[in-house]
């Protein structure tokens, strides 16, 4: 049964579950995405893929991509693609089978599995926070769209069955195995088209992070120059497992931009994460980035005279993931919440 | 046959242009008015003059040729007629650079890299249908660079999956 609770509804298990038509032609895609730092230093980040991502639009495959990390910051990337008759999603309930790797549980405990090869692991995610679903209704921002030319479905559509969970199980690394003990984040998202086709919103980036019994979801961005540049952003605060405020007024900023480790695009050093509605939730969030995990070129798969035309038109967009430090300071009903630690965010850029 | 999602689709790219078009010219007058130095912005008919130039580049930078090459589209793809594509546009672009006062800066160098990419197409030896051809060889094989044309061309093999 779905019940209604403040900010939205409660979230069920079959809110992740398949969403999109797995026979769509139009370049729908689904993920599954799921990180965890463990306490023995290893960490593990990727997704269980319904379709790709990356333009242009290729609803047929089915793939993995996950990447383990040892303490040293040694990585170990799986991207393996199965045929469709050795996949299956159910849309009743969270069963995501692709090949041997799969995820199951019902809400709020699922467990992941990869095996491949030397690599692999079996954790269970134990949810520490209530799930969090969109609503239908999320305020829009005040868009200035004298050419309207975004596409409908963009953007993705985000749901987070765990914002902050416990993790727990086995790791193989090298094909050594090992116990691991950590907390994780789950998050969930889908889109009709193509990343990139929608062209609504321009630098957006999405992360996590806690302090003490607070855990923040948050997204920050700008729309893009013909929504004047606007700051976009929400921010999801749970105290202790509850969601206690959700503020729809907010920005992301880069600076510091650098091309390392992507060749001639740029990313930021780091971001200033702007949150404004008094009396709800207010305050920055400082981001240092630490270490860019992993990049996409967006065009990458265009052929030669495709992006020629994208660039002198469209632009470049980017993919990045981040692990940064932070340094926060946010009030949230009254109650200021002050941290440093670490996180990781996705970020992608137009 | 008209294909309303093509047309749908086409009507999105002409968007594309005019916005890239606007930014640019914007951008051309923010800096020239930046450059002015003074105060009080009033224009000369100088700065008017000057204005106009700017507005007229970023339409023949960015919208002249690639407008032609998104309708062109939109029509071979309901009546199939190759001279749409090989003759009859490229001539009126061909002769509309001509009477082109000048010829802009940023418009040679958004084609400059143009040639030696069909080439590297054409090297590759896909198997490009007759349009691809016809249009990859005429960037390769053009003495003058006629910029409109080179640019209907990349707009045209972006539009065919190229």
């Amino acid at each position: 049964m779905v019940t209604p609770k403040q900010w939205g509804r409660a979230f069920v298990t079959n809110d992740n579950a398949l969403h999109i038509d797995p026979d769509s032609k139009d370049g729908a895609w689904e993920w599954w995405y799921f990180d965890a730092d463990f306490e023995n230093g290893y960490s593990i980040a990727g997704t269980y893929d319904l379709g790709s991502p990356r333009p242009p639009g290729n609803s047929e495959v089915r793939y993995i991509e996950i990447s383990i990390y040892d303490p040293q910051g040694n990585k170990r990337l799986t991207r393996k693609r199965y045929p469709k008759d050795q996949c299956s999603f159910s849309s009743e309930t969270c069963d995501v089978v692709i090949g041997p790797n799969f995820i199951r549980g019902e809400h709020p405990v699922y467990r992941f599995c990869m095996s491949e090869g030397d690599q692999g692991f079996d954790v269970t995610y134990e949810g520490l926070v209530e799930g969090y679903i969109q609503p239908e209704n999320i305020p829009v921002p005040d868009l200035t769209l004298p050419e309207s030319i975004f596409a409908p479905g963009a953007p993705p559509q985000w749901t987070v069955p765990i914002g902050r969970g416990e993790v727990t199980g086995k790791l193989t690394w090298d094909g050594k195995t090992m116990d691991v003990v950590g907390e994780g984040y789950h998050d969930h998202n889908w889109e009709d088209y193509p990343l990139a086709h929608g062209m609504l919103v321009g630098q957006t980036m999405w992360g996590w992070l806690h302090i003490g019994e607070w855990t923040f979801n948050w997204t920050g961005g700008t729309m893009l120059r013909r929504n004047k540049n606007k700051g976009t952003g929400r921010i999801i605060c749970y105290k202790g497992e509850k969601i206690v405020a959700i503020g729809y007024k907010g920005g992301g900023f880069g600076s510091n931009y650098t091309t390392e480790g992507t060749g001639s695009i740029a990313w930021p050093r780091t971001i200033e994460l702007v949150y404004n509605e008094p009396g709800l939730v207010e305050g920055t969030i400082n981001l240092n980035i630490t270490q860019l995990l992993e990049f996409w070129d967006l065009h990458a798969r265009f052929k030669p005279f495709q992006r020629w035309y994208a660039e002198a038109f469209i632009g470049r967009p980017s993919y990045f993931r981040y692990r940064f430090d932070y340094d926060a300071d946010i009030t949230v009903i009254g109650e200021r919440v002050r941290g440093k630690g670490q996180g990781r965010m996705e970020h992608h850029q137009p | 046959m008209i294909s309303d999602e093509l047309i749908t689709e086409m009507v999105e790219q002409l968007g594309y242009i005019v916005t890239a078009a606007r930014e640019r010219f914007t951008d051309a007058l923010e800096t020239y008015i930046q450059d002015k130095k003074e105060d009080a912005i009033c224009f000369t008919i100088d700065d008017n003059y000057n204005i106009e130039q700017m507005f007229s580049e970023a339409f023949n930078t960015y919208i002249v040729a690639e407008a032609a090459a998104i309708l062109s589209y939109v029509i071979y793809d309901a009546l199939k007629k190759e001279e749409i594509v090989k003759q009859i546009v490229p001539a009126f672009l061909d002769l509309y650079e001509k009477k082109m006062d000048r010829i802009p800066e940023i418009l040679v160098k958004k084609t400059s890299s143009l040639p030696e990419l069909a080439k590297s197409v054409l090297d590759a030896k896909t198997n490009n249908n007759s349009i691809s051809s016809h249009l990859l060889k005429d960037i390769t094989n053009m003495s003058d660079m006629n910029n409109l044309r080179v640019s209907f061309n990349a707009a045209f093999l972006n539009f065919l999956g190229e």
